[in-house]
């Protein structure tokens, strides 16, 4: 018979595992931490790459919003047994905002899992982590695109629940002129995040719902600090004033290469600025060597029918937009109607 | 409600007409799915090629009416099941629902989640019934979540298609309507199973079963052929599910790849909805089947929608992960078209 779901707070979970000293990130065990990391990701999977210190230190030391990292120490060996972490973003919704965080690069080592203990150590860590992070209010709200094993642990601990399941738009650009039409508003490249893109969010935050705010601070951290990926920012407006953007990378998402966009806004309906600008990342794409260019976006948003219009298909892809919440501020399905969110929302890109 | 006024008990003869005043009660007379009378009834659970319907129902019963007063029902669809080459069996959850006026009834988790449990409970041997699937309405999926264990397969999206341009034809193939199917069937089914590794055992019985002997629906059975026999059928029903005067394309088995087939079948369909004044033809199947993507060439878009496809896996055989990826399965398979 199937048991009821339980929430994380109400197991007796101890606060400790003999052998393991858990606690927050302290400077100095990023070393650490990336051996452990990139010894349990490269299992499995042909597209790992591993993960350098530059690039862990602009995901979680630079990120504007914090950082937020429970580890697991193996006291033996120092060792990082085990991580549960969080890249906290700033969202707004209609009626409120504050903070959430995309979960991210949670882990136990093989090694040190307590197979024949429950809970394991991986639990034991998560809620270490609540009980640091959990916000003045006492809510956290997480979210992400778990593979499947972290999705089922994530699904028994911390009550995961589906937003919906992730599908790729995708549009061929080899053939001749993918976005024709008539004249279309010039698109600009751009190397930096000035006040016009503060400006325009403003003015179009409203008629997204909920959002992550992307602000100028937040988009210069997440693009121009990258380490490793080089973004390229295409705008429509003028001097004054931004009519949209995309931010574009030649890349890997779902066991693919292609022409990604990462991020864009265009006011809804605004199907000229956004073919421009589908236009020149297919231009950047093509000088890439891309055969396609692709991005995530909920089936919910506006552009998700649009898009098709414009040629786009709609392909399944092997993740799950998940949340976790534990005082449901949000309902589920809510989210499923409401939560705009794109490639750039999560550490895929 | 008192805990003691209420009887969780399974289906007795004559309980047929309360649970058919329970339902009207908690859906209405003209719910989505369709209104509920005592011929659907006796052919969804009595004439099911699949035994042990009856046997699946769960009533919850007020002890102090005068005469059986249904308050609530847990039950579901025995459907047999191609697996990778075996045959399960599994159940469609269908009409789950307890009497407004005793929500409250037994201790938490309410009436409804003590049903269901009981329920489990009496089903939860995974050599029986192994996978228990279906589409909750919100409300039911929130408290099967939360007390059952519901787990979601997918967020179900639709492939519609508008007449912007007409279907392009497909050459070497007839397009028949039946009205009972036959033999080829069986042989149709035997072909393509092992490909798509796990879905309804769509045999000739079923078929009959389900799209040609219940008279409360008017499905349209069409059939491709050539000269090698049957490539592929589909099945349509124009209603109002998704959009008003919808042409459905209620089960859909076709040989991937095979466009002449999907062509002359998608004519056939277009044919009904230009008949029907209809705005479009949709089907659901998985978005990670080929179809998913082929249908897209053929002008279809894909729209989300409400509907949550949810499972409970008894005894563990089948997580939400494998069913993702490997269960083929269209509106036929469940019970709200």
């Amino acid at each position: 018979m199937p048991h009821s779901r339980f929430r994380l707070e109400q197991l007796e979970i101890p606060e400790s595992i003999p052998g393991f000293t858990l606690r927050c990130y302290q400077p100095g065990d990023e070393t650490r931490i990336l051996e452990s990391f990139n010894r349990v990701f490269s299992v499995g999977n042909a597209w790992f790459e591993p993960r350098t210190i530059a690039r862990w230190n602009w995901q979680f030391i630079k990120n504007p919003a914090g950082t937020q990292i429970m580890l697991a120490v193996h006291d033996e060996t120092g060792e990082v047994a085990a991580q549960f972490a969080a890249v906290p973003r700033k969202f707004r919704a209609p009626d409120r905002s504050g903070m959430l965080g995309e979960s991210v690069d949670s882990f136990v080592d093989a090694r040190f899992r307590t197979a024949l203990r429950r809970p394991g150590l991986f639990v034991v860590t998560v809620k270490r982590w609540c009980r640091e992070f959990i916000g003045a209010q006492g809510d956290f709200f997480l979210y992400g695109l778990p593979i499947e094993a972290a999705a089922r642990i994530g699904g028994a601990f911390l009550n995961y629940q589906c937003v919906e399941n992730s599908l790729a738009l995708e549009k061929n650009i080899e053939e001749k002129r993918p976005f024709g039409g008539p004249s279309m508003p010039a698109v600009s490249e751009v190397y930096d995040f000035d006040g016009r893109f503060d400006e325009f969010w403003r003015s179009i935050e409203s008629e997204l719902g909920m959002s992550n705010i992307r602000d100028a601070q937040y988009l210069r951290w997440r693009y121009l600090q990258h380490p490793e990926y080089q973004y390229r920012i295409g705008v429509v407006g003028d001097a004054a004033r931004l009519d949209g953007y995309a931010i574009t990378r030649f890349g890997a998402f779902d066991d693919r290469v292609d022409q990604l966009v990462v991020d864009f806004l265009a006011r809804r309906g605004d199907a000229d600025t956004m073919r421009s600008l589908l236009r020149w990342t297919a231009d950047r794409g093509l000088e890439a060597g891309a055969k396609r260019i692709s991005l995530l976006i909920p089936s919910s948003s506006p552009w998700f029918l649009q898009l098709q219009r414009m040629g786009f298909f709609v392909r399944s892809t092997k993740y799950e937009w998940n949340c976790s919440q534990n005082r449901k501020p949000f309902e589920t399905h809510a989210l499923r109607k409401e939560w705009h969110y794109t490639l750039g929302d999560t550490d895929l890109a | 409600m008192a805990e003691q006024n209420i009887e969780i008990r399974g289906f007795k003869p004559g309980d047929e007409q309360p649970l058919l005043e329970c339902y009207h009660k908690v859906f209405g007379a003209d719910p989505p799915g369709g209104a509920r009378n005592a011929e659907r009834w006796h052919w969804q659970f009595i004439n099911n090629p699949t035994p042990g319907g009856k046997e699946l129902i769960l009533l919850a019963v007020d002890r102090d009416a005068p005469s059986t007063k249904v308050v609530g029902h847990f039950g579901g669809m025995p459907m047999k099941m191609f697996d990778r080459g075996a045959a399960k069996n599994a159940i469609i959850a269908v009409d789950e629902m307890v009497d407004p006026g005793y929500r409250r009834g037994l201790r938490r988790p309410g009436l409804f989640g003590n049903l269901g449990m009981e329920w489990f409970k009496r089903h939860q041997s995974s050599e029986s019934y192994p996978l228990v699937y279906g589409f909750p309405n919100l409300a039911h999926f929130r408290i099967g979540n939360a007390v059952l264990r519901y787990e979601v397969i997918r967020t179900q999206p639709v492939l519609y298609r508008e007449p912007l341009s007409p279907v392009a034809a497909g050459r070497g193939v007839e397009i028949v309507e039946i009205n009972k199917a036959g033999e080829e069937f069986d042989r149709l089914f035997e072909r393509l199973a092992p490909d798509l590794k796990l879905l309804v055992w769509r045999d000739h019985k079923y078929i009959n079963w389900r799209f040609l002997e219940y008279r409360g629906f008017r499905y349209r059975v069409f059939a491709a052929r050539d000269a090698n026999g049957l490539r592929g059928y589909a099945v349509f029903r124009v209603c109002d599910w998704f959009i008003q005067n919808n042409c459905i394309i209620v089960d859909w088995l076709v040989p991937g790849g095979d466009i002449d087939a999907t062509r002359e079948l998608l004519r056939a369909g277009e044919s009904l909805r230009a008949e029907s004044g209809g705005p479009c033809i949709s089907i659901m199947i998985p978005d990670n089947n080929p179809w998913f993507r082929d249908l897209q060439y053929e002008g279809f878009m894909v729209s989300p929608t409400d509907y949550i496809c949810c499972c409970v896996s008894i005894g563990k055989q089948y997580s939400p992960y494998v069913l993702r990826r490997e269960w083929y399965y269209t509106h036929g398979d469940f019970d709200h078209i």
